[in-house]
């Protein structure tokens, strides 16, 4: 197909079009970017960190390395056995109601989350089908006023104006619907994972601590190396312990803070939802009111 | 004599050929056959002189059928009691008093084998030019006259209020297996006169529209006229409904066909020389109507239409037609470029179409999933606004799905509608072209026969001379008068066009104009929807706490 003279007139919305789809994205990044640090600054402990404050005040390039091979390969290991042992360590219950609620709601949780996240992008990027159609649309009904020589090529412009003005509202609606939605659900796919495995690491220390004390009793039974084993199993108690304290916090706080962000996400969402509406909506009256004083 | 001079192929005593006649490229052989079976073929050459004199150039009144019932009909309409009377005055000998607006089945295309006659009239529509060129001397007044008969019965039209209403509905499913079919009924409210009622309706099956159409194109299309086009044939599609699946597919199918067919018989009456042609009368108000059999792809007569089709591409090809006239080559560039937009515009909204199908369906999977979670989350006033946030996440996809709906019926179908109709318009200018190449061969042969007696007279044998003279004179005549023939004709078709290309740009800005304004309501009324939902939705997010 020739590109005609109309098509290359068109072109500058080209350009507008792959300018604000980078802007959708760097705007993504940046929100992500920011809800990372807010959280580290606002834990307790990791706020203290020192490599966080590096972060934050070390005014020239901190010129980090990325992992280089081995290390994503020691990564890959360590997930295998940690899954495999998250298995095994799975099977065993829990004396402590409180976590034993909050290994079941983790896993469903976690599973309902990757669905509704999986779903939420098919979502958006339908969205944007839609948008890049209406776009498509535009242009045929820009060409289509261009060269016709009756008097409804005026009423064809007007129109192709009006699909250009409303792809850019549904470009937006499905850019902040993955900003608000698609991102939050991703994020708390990551955050139920993470508090998996938080679980998991306090299932691990529990079954070292009931290793330790069927040590100990064998140890005492036989009177051997009771003192040794003595002090391994205070040990691996006060980590279970310490570990259990630490991580009932972290729930709480990941229950208190998922709740806000949703609340503050799926508020914003309908907010953004409703302008854009009201936006296209405003637009197709003032149209419609020009084609109709036109006819 | 009249009850002798029985038009040859459309008595009714002949339902059979009639049929076949009514297929464009077989009325060309059945027409031979029975014009050299009919022991009054060569009457037309031996006319009363004074109709001869008269007649040499004009239109011959045309094969008129002879349909008892129409006769009444016709009193009925102050202009074809007229011609009825003018023509009864004139005390014709022929049958073919009756005016009826019946384009002559001896029309010039098939002119080469029917050449013993006086070349036939690409007789126009309505009555009056049956009548003009007999009350003028042989002129080319009669496009005139064409042009004022035009406007009158506009005029009557109007006078009538042009009002005509038609709906297709109820398909019903007759039959079953491979024989079932889809019937459709199509009523019709109407005050026109020309109607035995005002309101009435019948039931007609996809074929009987093919039927109509391959009727109305045989007779107008090549004189000039743009014939609105059928709804396309779809093999798939109707296998599905007659194998008897019910589900939402072959529903969409038969919806989309519906529409199609209304839209199809508004647009054919909404043109004021079709909604006088009795076989739309027919079509519209009688019970029972001859089966259309020869629109089957698969039949002889299929074939022969695609052999022909074929031969005409090639034709197209080969026709080098010198453009006198800059009007028609600027509008036939228009076309091609509307036909490319339009076909772009199309695509596009096919996609918008799909796309937005698909969207819908992932607002729906992501509004149980949402449930789903809502379900699973232990905060209450979260779950519950997750819940809340499933339910307008359906509704929104309720939404889309309707205006999905809208895209297509509203905007993609108007447009592929235009698509066909271009190809109709394109159709008529090819069939200009074919008027002109016929209008050159003609002079190329009265040349040939011209250059043949100037070697008559030097040659020395007289005792075959005279005879051959005597002959290549006759012959002269005759092509002289193709030749002047084919120069009226090819005017007329180029007047015919001019015409119907501007009625149809007038209808087609209207068109477009209603459409797009519909199609942009649909869009308005998303909005204020989805303005609802989410403003009912807003609070339940700001509750949670």
């Amino acid at each position: 197909m020739t590109t005609t003279l109309t098509e290359i007139k068109h072109l500058p919305t080209l350009a507008l079009l792959v300018c604000c789809e980078y802007l959708a994205i760097f705007k993504k990044t940046v929100a992500m970017h920011e809800v990372f640090l807010c959280r580290v600054a606002a834990h307790p402990i990791l706020r203290k960190d020192l490599n966080f404050h590096v972060f934050l005040e070390y005014n020239q390039d901190l010129s980090v390395r990325g992992k280089n091979k081995k290390e994503k390969l020691e990564d890959f290991f360590k997930n295998m056995v940690k899954s495999a042992d998250g298995v095994i360590v799975s099977g065993v219950k829990d004396v402590d109601d409180f976590f034993e609620h909050e290994r079941t709601f983790l896993v469903e949780y976690h599973n309902r989350v990757k669905d509704a996240s999986a779903k939420s992008d098919k979502m958006t990027r339908s969205h944007k089908n839609v948008a890049d159609d209406y776009n498509r649309i535009g242009s045929s009904l820009y060409a289509l006023g261009t060269q016709d020589s009756t008097d409804i090529c005026k009423f064809f412009l007007k129109v192709s104006e009006l699909f250009d003005k409303t792809r850019k509202i549904e470009a937006r609606v499905s850019a902040d619907e993955d900003l608000k939605l698609s991102d939050l659900l991703k994020y708390y796919l990551r955050e139920s994972q993470a508090a998996k495995d938080l679980l998991y690491r306090r299932s691990r220390s529990l079954v070292d601590y009931e290793n330790a004390n069927k040590a100990l009793d064998k140890a005492r039974a036989k009177n051997k190396d009771v003192l040794q084993a003595e002090t391994t199993q205070q040990i691996c108690c006060q980590k279970f312990e310490k570990i259990s304290e630490s991580a009932k916090q972290e729930l709480i706080d990941f229950k208190t803070r998922r709740v806000a962000a949703f609340r503050k996400n799926l508020v914003e969402l309908a907010e953004l939802e409703l302008k854009h509406a009201k936006g296209n909506l405003q637009l197709l009256q003032s149209c419609l009111a020009v084609l109709n004083g036109d006819t | 004599m009249a009850a002798e001079r029985e038009p040859p192929p459309l008595g009714e005593a002949r339902p059979a050929d009639f049929e076949e006649l009514e297929e464009g490229e077989d009325l060309f052989t059945s027409t031979v056959s029975t014009l050299e079976s009919s022991p009054s073929s060569p009457e037309p050459a031996s006319l009363p002189a004074e109709d001869l004199s008269t007649n040499s150039n004009g239109p011959k009144p045309a094969e008129i059928m002879l349909d008892d019932d129409r006769e009444d009909l016709f009193a009925e309409e102050p202009i074809l009691a007229q011609l009825v009377g003018m023509l009864n005055r004139r005390g014709r000998e022929q049958s073919s008093t009756e005016a009826t607006e019946e384009v002559s089945l001896d029309s010039p295309e098939r002119d080469p084998i029917l050449s013993p006659e006086p070349t036939p009239a690409i007789t126009p529509v309505t009555p009056t030019t049956l009548v003009a060129p007999r009350m003028e001397s042989k002129s080319v007044t009669a496009p005139v006259i064409f042009d004022r008969s035009r406007e009158e019965i506009e005029e009557e039209a109007n006078g009538d209020l042009f009002d005509i209403e038609i709906n297709v509905s109820d398909p019903e499913k007759v039959g079953d297996g491979m024989n079932a079919y889809m019937a459709y009924r199509v009523t019709t409210k109407t005050s026109l006169s020309m109607f035995h009622k005002n309101e009435f309706s019948v039931k007609r099956r996809f074929s009987d529209f093919l039927g109509l159409h391959s009727k109305l194109a045989t007779k107008y299309m090549h004189i000039g006229y743009i014939v609105p086009p059928a709804p396309e044939k779809s093999i798939v599609g109707m296998t599905k409904v007659k194998v008897g699946k019910e589900d939402s597919s072959s529903t969409e199918f038969v919806e989309k066909r519906r529409a199609a067919l209304e839209r199809y018989l508004q647009r054919t009456v909404k043109h004021p020389t079709l909604l006088q042609d009795p076989d739309l009368r027919q079509f519209l108000e009688s019970s029972e109507l001859p089966r259309a059999v020869n629109t089957q792809a698969l039949s002889g007569a299929g074939i022969l239409r695609m052999v022909n089709k074929a031969a005409d591409a090639v034709n197209k090809m080969t026709i080098k037609m010198n453009e006198s006239d800059a009007w028609f080559e600027e509008k036939q560039q228009q076309f091609e470029n509307l036909d490319q937009q339009l076909r772009k515009l199309h695509a596009s909204v096919e996609a918008l179409v799909c796309h937005r199908k698909e969207l819908s369906a992932n607002i729906a999977a992501f509004a149980k999933s949402a449930a789903m979670l809502g379900n699973s989350e232990d905060h209450t006033a979260l779950s519950r606004a997750l819940s809340q946030l499933a339910e307008v996440e359906e509704k929104i996809d309720q939404l889309h799905q309707e205006q999905a709906f809208a895209d297509f019926y509203v905007f993609a179908e108007l447009l592929g509608d235009y698509i066909r109709l271009i190809a109709a318009v394109k159709g008529v200018f090819d069939h200009r072209m074919k008027c002109w190449q016929k209008w050159q061969d003609a002079q190329v042969t009265l040349q040939k026969k011209r250059e043949a007696e100037a070697k008559l007279q030097l040659a020395n044998k007289p005792d075959k001379l005279q005879q051959a003279k005597d002959e290549i004179k006759e012959e002269i005549e005759e092509w002289e008068t193709k030749v002047q023939q084919g120069e009226k004709d090819f005017e007329q078709i180029s007047k015919t066009i001019r015409k119907e290309v501007g009625r149809f740009e007038k209808e087609r800005v209207k068109d477009f104009k209603t459409v797009i304004i519909e199609y942009l309501e649909s869009l308005v009324q998303t909005q204020q929807q989805l303005i609802k939902y989410w403003e009912a939705f807003l609070p339940e997010a700001k509750a949670i706490a």
